[in-house]
């Protein structure tokens, strides 16, 4: 799968490629293979430039074309390089997989698709200093998110959008989508939806043969998505506790008290839901895990 | 007590505008005004137009300052003045600052020329220019950092400038 260099990346790429090159050039001078012998200043020549802009402006229209050109220009040097940034050895950049639209729909754990949207969908009428960097969605309110916008690339990192009461607020410099970015590029995921309350998804999507593991520090809940059925679980408490798993808050009705020690317990639930539905535990303590086991139905 | 204190920014797009922020701590209720002294290399001061004074007034309860002055790239010596109702100098804050938006702007601008039409490197001059413009950023930064000169730095400028408004020659 392709992956997309981010601006920092492509410019460690081009700051290791010169002096790769630099070296190959002062080797080869005399017998070895011809050079051009400006590659390397063309590279910290055009490194500069794009350094200069990434640091002052990163949302500047046209800095990824401007990067990619630079990461052009290294050449085969660009790929060395990007295995000595990878840990020395072999490989090469790791970026992040792009979240995956068609898992979200009964995957715990994943990314779910929201709504793509362009500039267009700002709010046009609460600016920052005179720009539209607001995006409001009630469907987005309090869910942890990832934003990806094309005008950089990638997805926007912290410090470079903020949550508000309606929405998000991008921060980088010079963002305005009521000029400058009016046909900005958006996709907005929200992270993990299935986890409400007490967790962290530490591993998946769980598929047939590992289940997806959940962290919870305290009780906390695990929604079911519509149209899937949660199968079993498997309870790792911190310590020795009793746990019980209801469809209110301490309740009961799935699963009644029940001892469980670290050695782990299992239960086969088999809850179907056609409209989705919340389930809670109750009795989970610090370093505690869950693994779900669930299956999407197909209802078409 | 104010410990005097201000940065400095400029906005891409904008380059003939410098942001000066106050970031001084503390407070002196004696302060009534602030004073921007834009020093250039040669001695006179940059100051818009209008401006009787070699300073630019600055009036206390606003955090920065947007000064539209910078006609090209220069080295300036910048100089605050935290004054009293009676116009007694109470602090004073200095700082030797590059402002080089118009030829960083410039530099990029032929790397997204570079990236549309690839072939213009093998121009014969090119490159020699574009080294030179880079250089001139490059020493015009060091004479600030590592010597603190502002004549060296303001030449290297200059050096820099002669490539922007000769460019149809040299790019």
């Amino acid at each position: 799968m392709a992956t997309v260099l981010t601006i920092p990346t492509i410019l460690n790429i081009a700051r290791g490629s010169g002096y790769m090159v630099a070296n190959d050039i002062a080797r080869g001078a005399l017998s070895g293979e011809k050079l051009d012998p400006r590659w390397a200043l063309r590279l910290y020549l055009e490194r500069k430039a794009v350094e200069w802009m990434w640091a002052l402006a990163p949302a500047y229209e046209g800095l990824p074309a401007r990067a990619n050109y630079l990461y052009a220009l290294c050449g085969g040097y660009g790929r060395m390089a990007a295995a000595v940034l990878a840990g020395g050895a072999t490989g090469t950049v790791v970026t992040p997989t792009a979240p995956d639209p068609t898992s979200g729909s009964g995957t715990p754990g994943s990314f779910v698709y929201l709504i793509p949207i362009t500039g267009a969908d700002f709010n046009k009428t609460t600016l920052t200093e005179g720009r539209a960097t607001r995006y409001d969605n009630p469907d987005i309110v309090g869910e942890q998110l990832e934003v990806y916008w094309n005008g950089v690339n990638r997805y926007l990192e912290a410090g470079e959008f903020a949550y508000t009461p309606t929405g998000i607020n991008v921060l980088l410099e010079g963002f305005d989508a009521l000029t400058s970015h009016a046909d900005a590029s958006f996709k907005i995921y929200i992270v993990h939806p299935n986890v409400t309350v007490g967790g962290t998804v530490v591993s998946g999507p769980g598929g047939e043969s590992g289940g997806t593991s959940i962290a919870y520090e305290v009780d906390g809940t695990y929604a079911i998505p519509a149209g899937s059925v949660l199968e079993s679980v498997v309870i790792l408490p911190g310590t020795n506790t009793s746990v019980k798993i209801g469809s209110t808050a301490g309740g009961e009705d799935v699963m009644p008290e029940t001892a469980v020690t670290t050695e782990g317990y299992m239960v086969v639930l088999n809850l179907f839901s056609r409209t989705g539905r919340t389930l809670y535990f109750t009795g989970l303590n610090a370093g505690s895990t869950i693994v779900f086991f669930q299956k999407t139905v197909n209802l078409s | 007590m104010l410990t005097p204190l201000f940065a400095t920014s400029q906005i891409v797009g904008q380059p003939s505008v410098v942001v000066i922020e106050d970031t001084s701590t503390g407070t002196d209720a004696a302060v009534s005004e602030r004073r921007i002294y834009l020093q250039k290399a040669d001695g006179t001061y940059l100051r818009p137009e209008g401006t009787t004074t070699d300073y630019i007034s600055w009036p206390v309860g606003t955090t920065t300052k947007s000064i539209s002055v910078l006609d090209r790239d220069y080295a300036l010596n910048v100089v605050v003045l935290w004054v009293s109702s009676g116009g007694a100098t109470l602090y004073t804050k200095a700082q030797l600052l590059l402002f080089t938006l118009h030829l960083e702007q410039f530099y990029y601008d032929l790397t997204q020329t570079q990236s549309g039409a690839p072939r213009i490197v093998e121009d014969t001059r090119y490159y020699d220019s574009k080294i030179k413009l880079r250089c001139s950023l490059d020493e015009a930064a060091n004479a600030v950092s590592i010597g603190e000169d502002i004549y060296s730095a303001q030449a290297a400028l200059d050096r820099g400038q002669f490539l922007l408004d000769h460019q149809t020659l040299f790019f």
